[in-house]
C-alpha cells in the first residue's frame, strides 16, 4: 500500500485537522439530538433549525457590529456576542418547539410527536428561505484574522483552533452541567426513568425543559462557527448537518452524551480522510457530494445492524 | 384440533449477565390442564414466551407432539399450534370483538386447519449460478395470489370469509361474549377483555393453549367463572392448556398437575396436594424465617 | 367488509364518495379551460400517491419518509427506456410496455428497501426510509451513464392510443383519473380483506400478531410493494408529463408533501387523502391563476387600509416593516409560503385533531382518549 505516501504528510495532516473541525460541529449538534432522545425517546427532527436559527442570530449580530469592517479587539467582542445571541435565539426556538409541538404529545401514539417535529423543520426552513431570504443566501462576514498555526506537517489555521477550541469548551461546560450541578442530575435522572425520577420529587417539565435548551445552546454556538467557516447560511442549512449529527448520535449509542462527542469526531474524520483514503485507490475519484452519501449509508446501517451504536451493546436476541 | 402433548427439556434462557431460565424440563400429556407457579419473577413468563417464539432460548429444546418446536418465528409456532394469552391484556383495542378473532383464524380461512410441521431442510433452485431458497420464489407467487385474491374476491373466498365469521361467531358465543361482536374491544369490560383474549388464542385451532394469569384482577365469583370456561374449553375444544397462576384457589381447583418455577429453576411438580406440602415450595413463596416458625407468614 | 361490521352514524358508502370524485372530475374535464385541468392533473397524481402512501402509513402503520423513491423508480424507468436520448438504452421501448414494468420495478424496489427495515419500529424506521430517498436521489444525481445526471432525460416517447397519442393535459388528465380510480379500487379491496386485516393488526399490535400466526414480514413486505407500486405508477404517468426527468424533482419535500396530504387529510382514508391533495396540491396551484388574481384586484382596498395600518406601527414602535403589495399578487406570494403553511398544518393537525380533517371511523377511535375498562365483567 506504499501508494498511500504518494500524497504528501501534509495533505494528510490537513484532513485530519479538517475532519476534527467538522467533527466538532458535527458533535455539537449531536448533543440536543442524544439528549432529547435520553430524556423523551424522541427524535427532534427540528433540532437541525434550532441550529439554522442560531446560525441567523449570530450572522446578524456580527453585521450589526461592523460586518466584514470589524477589527481589533471589536473582533473578540463581536465573536463572544454573537455566540450569546446565538444561544439565546436557538434556546428560544427550542423552548418555543416544545411547549407548541411535543408537550401537547406526550401521550399520543408515537408517530405523532414525529410528524409534529417535521412540521417545525418544514415551517421554519421555509419561513426562512420563503419568508424572509426569498430563495437567496446570506454570507457571514470574513473577520476572522487570518493566521496560522504550524507543528511540523500539521497546518491548523487560526479559525479552526479557534472551532475546535470553542466546541471543546462547550463540551466541557455542559459535561460539568450535568455531571456537577443539580439541574444536570435531574435530566439523568428523568433519561432513566420518568417516573422514578417524579417519585423522587423532581420536576420532570422542568428538566425536559433545560435539556433542550442545553441541547439548543450547543446548536447555537455550532450554527456560528459554522457560517464562520462555511460562510454561506440558508433556511435550509440544517438539514444535512442534522442528520449526520443525528447519524453521530446513533453511532456512539443515543442517549449517551460521551456516545454523541465521539460519534461526531467519527464522522467528520470518516467524511475527510475515509473519503480521501478511498480516493487513494486506483480508478476511484469520489465527488464530494459522496460526504453526504457516506453519512446517509451509515445511518442506515448502524440503525438496521447496530442500533445500539459502534460503542453500544449488541441487542438481546430475540428470535 | 386435537390437544398436543408439550415436552420441554434443559430449556435455558440467558440474557446479559441474567439467567432467566435454568435447565427447566417438564412434561404435560396431551389434554391435562397443567399449572405453573412460583413466586413474581421467576421466569414464568419468560418460559411461555420460550414456548411461544418470542424468546430463542439459550440452551434445551421444546417438542409439541414430537415435532420439534423451538428456534422457530413466533408465527410458525402458531401454525404448528401453540397459542397464548398475556398477562396485561393485548387485544387489539381498536378492532371491534369480531375482527380480534378473526385475526386469529388468519390461516384457518380457505383451508389450512391441520398443523404445520416445523423443518429447516432447505432447497434451492439455480438462477445463473445463484442459489436461492426456493421459498423465496415460491412466496413471491403465493404473495401476488394472495394480493390478486383480495383484490378480485372469487366466490370461493367469499364463502370463505362467511364461514370464518360464522366460525367466529361461535367461538364468541362459547367463551361468553355472544352476541357482542362488533363492540371495539376496548369498551368492553374487563371481565370480559380476558375471555376475549382467550377466544382470540382459540381461534388459531391451537393444540397447546397457554394462559397469563387468566384470573388477574377478578373477584372470586369472577375467578370461579373463568375456571369453569377453562374446563369446558379443553373439553369443548380439545386442547392442552398450561397456565400461570397467582390465585392458589384457582391452582389447586382446576389444575391436574403443577410445575413450581423459583429464580429460573425448577423446584417442585406434582399434583395440587403433593406441592402445597412440599417444602421447597412454602419456603421459595413465604421464605425460609416464615417456615421455621411453622409456615405462618409474618407481618 | 370491515367497513359494513362497524357501528356508528351512517356516512355515505365509500363508491358513493368515489363516483362523485369521478363525476367532479369529468365535468372539470369537460368545462375547465386548460389551466384548470392541469391543476386538477395535479391534485389527481398527488392523491394517488397518497393512496399509495395510505397503504404503507395508514393501513400498516410503518412510517415511510421516502417514498419519492418510488415515484422516481416509475419515473426513471420510463425515461431511461422510452426517451431517444436516454445514454444507455439504444431505441425507444413502447409506453404501454414500459407502465407495467415501471409498476413492478417500483413493486420490486418497495420489497428491496422494506426488506432492512422490517425489524425498525417508528423513529428509526422514519429516519431509515428518509435515507433510503435521498440515496436514491443521490445515485440518480451520479450515475450519469444512465440517468444523465442533472441534466435529465427529456423528450420521451408519449403514449398511444388508437391512432391517437396522449400529448395534451386533457388526455393525460383522463390517464390519472384513470389511475386513480383503479387505485381507489385496488387500495379499498385490500383494506377489506385478509391481507387488510393482518396490516391492520400488525398497526395496532405487531409482536402479538405474530404470537396469532400472522407472518409480519410477509405483510409488511407486501404493504411495501404495493405501496410502491402505486407510487411508481405515479411516476410512469408524470413523467411523459412534464416530458423532463431530473433528480432535482425527486426531493425530500416529495415526501412531505404526500406525507402532509395523507395525515391532514386523514389517514386510512382515501376521500381524506383526495380532501388533503385538494387542500395542499389543489390551493397554492388555485392562488396562482389569472382568476384568482382578478379576482384578488377586487380588494386593493383592503391594502391600502392595511399599508395605513402599518405605517402607523411603523411610527410608534420604530419597526420597518415593508408594505404589502398589490393585492392581486397576494395569490402568488402565498403560493410560495405553501410550504410554511405545511409545516404550520402539519403540527396543528397533530396537536388539535391528530386523526386527520376527514378521518375513517376507525381513526377516530384510535385517537381519542383511552376510556378505563369499568371494574368487574358483564
Amino acid at each position: 500500500m506504499t501508494v498511500i505516501f504518494l500524497t504528501s504528510a501534509e495533505f494528510w495532516a490537513d484532513q485530519l485537522v479538517n475532519g476534527l473541525t467538522t467533527g466538532s460541529i458535527y458533535a455539537l449538534i449531536a448533543l440536543g439530538y442524544t439528549m432529547v432522545y435520553g430524556v423523551l425517546q424522541l427524535i427532534n427532527f427540528a433540532h437541525g433549525e434550532v441550529f439554522m436559527i442560531g446560525s441567523f442570530a449570530g450572522y446578524g449580530v456580527l453585521v450589526a457590529m461592523g460586518g466584514d469592517d470589524t477589527s481589533g479587539a471589536m473582533i473578540a467582542l463581536a465573536l463572544v456576542l454573537a455566540m450569546i445571541a446565538a444561544s439565546a435565539a436557538s434556546m428560544g426556538t427550542a423552548l418555543a418547539i416544545e411547549r407548541i409541538a411535543y408537550r401537547p404529545l406526550r401521550n399520543a401514539p408515537r408517530l405523532a410527536p414525529l410528524i409534529s417535529a417535521i412540521g417545525v423543520s418544514v415551517f421554519l426552513s421555509h419561513l426562512v428561505d420563503d419568508g424572509f431570504l426569498t430563495g437567496r443566501s446570506k454570507y457571514y462576514p470574513s473577520i476572522f484574522p487570518d493566521g496560522a498555526l504550524e507543528l511540523g506537517p500539521l497546518t491548523i489555521s487560526a479559525l479552526q483552533i479557534f472551532l475546535m477550541g470553542s466546541s471543546l469548551a462547550m463540551m466541557g461546560g455542559l459535561w460539568w452541567v450535568i455531571q456537577r450541578t443539580k439541574l444536570g442530575r435531574g435530566i439523568r435522572a428523568v433519561a432513566e426513568s420518568r417516573d422514578n425520577a417524579s417519585l423522587m420529587g423532581i420536576d420532570v417539565n422542568r428538566a425536559i425543559v433545560v435539556t433542550f435548551a442545553l441541547g439548543a445552546i450547543m446548536a447555537g454556538v455550532a450554527g456560528v462557527l459554522y457560517g464562520l467557516f462555511y460562510s454561506a447560511i440558508r433556511g435550509s442549512m440544517g438539514f444535512i448537518p442534522g442528520v449526520k449529527a443525528f447519524t453521530a448520535a446513533v453511532l456512539g449509542g443515543i442517549g449517551s452524551v460521551q456516545g454523541a462527542v465521539i460519534g461526531g469526531y467519527f464522522l467528520g474524520l470518516t467524511e475527510t480522510v475515509g473519503r480521501e483514503l478511498l480516493n487513494e485507490i486506483p480508478g476511484v475519484s469520489l465527488p464530494n457530494q459522496w460526504k453526504d452519501v457516506v453519512a446517509f449509508s451509515l445511518l442506515v446501517l448502524v440503525l438496521i445492524f447496530r442500533p445500539n451504536g459502534i460503542f453500544g451493546q449488541k441487542e438481546t436476541k430475540r428470535a | 384440533m386435537a390437544a398436543g402433548d408439550l415436552e420441554v427439556r434443559g430449556l435455558g434462557m440467558q440474557f446479559e449477565g441474567l439467567s432467566a431460565l435454568s435447565d427447566v424440563s417438564l412434561r404435560v400429556p396431551a389434554g391435562e390442564i397443567h399449572g405453573l407457579i412460583g413466586p413474581n419473577g421467576a421466569g414464568k413468563t419468560t418460559l411461555f414466551n420460550c414456548l411461544t417464539g418470542f424468546y430463542r432460548p439459550t440452551a434445551g429444546g421444546v417438542w409439541l407432539s414430537s415435532d420439534r418446536i423451538d428456534g422457530f418465528a413466533p408465527h410458525e409456532i402458531s401454525a404448528a399450534g401453540v397459542s397464548r394469552t398475556f398477562q396485561n391484556i393485548r387485544l387489539f383495542s381498536n378492532m371491534t370483538t369480531i375482527e380480534n378473532v378473526l385475526v386469529a383464524s388468519h390461516r384457518r380461512i380457505g383451508g389450512g386447519t391441520g398443523y404445520q410441521t416445523l423443518n429447516r431442510r432447505e432447497r434451492y433452485i439455480l438462477i445463473d449460478k445463484m442459489r436461492i431458497p426456493v421459498r423465496v420464489p415460491m412466496a413471491l407467487a403465493a404473495g401476488l395470489a394472495e394480493i390478486a385474491g383480495a383484490i378480485v374476491r372469487p366466490p370461493a373466498a367469499r364463502r370463505h370469509e362467511r364461514d370464518a365469521v360464522e366460525r367466529g361467531q361461535q367461538l364468541l358465543k362459547s367463551a361468553g361474549l355472544g352476541g357482542r361482536e362488533n363492540v371495539v374491544a376496548r369498551n368492553l369490560p374487563y371481565g370480559d377483555q380476558r375471555r376475549l383474549e382467550i377466544a382470540r388464542a382459540l381461534a388459531t385451532g391451537p393444540r397447546l393453549l397457554l394462559l397469563d394469569e387468566p384470573t388477574a384482577g377478578m373477584n372470586p365469583q369472577e375467578s370461579s367463572a373463568m375456571v369453569a370456561l377453562i374446563r369446558r374449553i379443553r373439553d369443548e375444544f380439545d386442547t392442552t392448556i398450561v397456565l400461570i397462576e397467582h390465585q392458589m384457589r384457582v391452582v389447586m381447583g382446576v389444575c391436574e398437575q403443577i410445575t413450581v418455577l423459583d429464580y429460573g429453576r425448577k423446584i417442585s411438580e406434582g399434583t395440587p396436594a403433593q406441592v402445597q406440602k412440599d417444602a421447597r415450595v412454602v419456603e421459595a413463596y413465604l421464605g425460609t424465617r416464615a417456615l421455621k416458625e411453622g409456615g405462618h407468614a409474618t407481618p | 367488509m370491515l367497513e359494513s361490521v362497524r357501528p356508528g352514524v351512517p356516512r355515505l358508502p365509500e363508491w358513493a364518495h368515489a363516483l362523485i370524485f369521478l363525476i367532479v372530475g369529468l365535468l372539470g374535464w369537460y368545462f375547465l379551460d386548460d389551466t384548470w385541468v392541469r391543476m386538477l392533473f395535479l391534485v389527481t397524481l398527488y392523491a394517488t400517491l397518497g393512496m399509495g402512501l395510505n397503504v404503507v402509513v395508514g393501513l400498516a402503520g410503518l412510517l415511510d419518509l421516502g417514498f419519492v423513491a418510488f415515484f422516481a423508480t416509475g419515473a426513471y424507468v420510463v425515461a431511461i427506456w422510452g426517451a431517444p436520448i436516454s445514454p444507455s438504452v439504444d431505441g425507444v421501448v413502447n409506453y404501454w410496455v414500459l407502465l407495467p414494468m415501471a409498476v413492478f420495478a417500483g413493486a420490486g424496489i418497495g420489497m428491496l428497501l422494506g426488506l432492512p427495515v422490517l425489524p425498525l419500529r417508528g423513529d428509526y424506521l422514519a429516519i431509515v426510509t428518509l435515507g433510503f430517498g435521498e440515496i436514491i436521489r443521490i445515485l440518480a444525481l451520479n450515475m450519469d451513464d444512465y440517468t444523465r445526471g442533472s441534466s435529465g432525460i427529456f423528450a420521451l416517447a408519449k403514449p398511444d392510443y388508437g391512432a391517437e397519442t396522449v400529448d395534451s393535459v386533457r388526455e393525460f388528465f383522463i390517464m390519472i383519473l384513470i389511475a386513480a380510480m383503479a387505485v381507489w379500487f385496488v387500495t379499498a379491496r385490500l383494506r377489506d380483506s385478509k391481507v387488510g386485516r393482518a396490516w391492520e393488526a400488525i398497526r395496532e399490535d405487531e409482536d402479538v400478531a405474530q404470537g396469532m400466526g400472522i407472518n409480519t414480514v410477509r405483510y409488511k413486505l407486501m404493504a411495501f410493494a404495493i405501496g410502491a407500486s402505486i407510487g411508481a405508477l405515479g411516476g410512469a404517468i408524470y413523467a411523459p408529463f412534464v416530458d423532463f426527468v431530473a433528480p432535482a424533482q425527486f426531493s425530500l419535500i416529495v415526501s412531505i408533501n404526500v406525507l402532509a396530504l395523507v395525515i391532514i387529510g386523514g389517514m386510512g382514508n382515501t376521500t381524506g387523502v383526495i380532501a388533503g391533495s385538494a387542500m395542499l396540491i389543489g390551493v397554492p396551484e388555485l392562488l396562482q391563476f389569472q382568476e384568482t388574481a382578478d379576482v384578488l384586484a377586487k380588494f386593493e382596498w383592503l391594502r391600502d387600509g392595511l399599508n395605513v395600518f402599518i405605517d402607523g406601527f411603523n411610527a410608534v414602535s420604530f419597526a420597518d416593516l415593508g408594505k404589502l403589495p398589490p393585492s392581486e399578487e397576494w395569490g402568488d406570494k402565498l403560493a410560495l409560503y405553501r410550504f410554511i403553511v405545511f409545516g404550520a398544518l402539519l403540527v396543528m393537525v397533530m396537536v388539535l385533531r391528530p386523526s386527520g380533517l376527514f378521518p375513517s371511523r376507525r381513526r377516530e377511535l384510535e385517537f381519542t382518549a383511552e376510556e378505563p375498562a369499568p371494574a368487574g365483567s358483564a
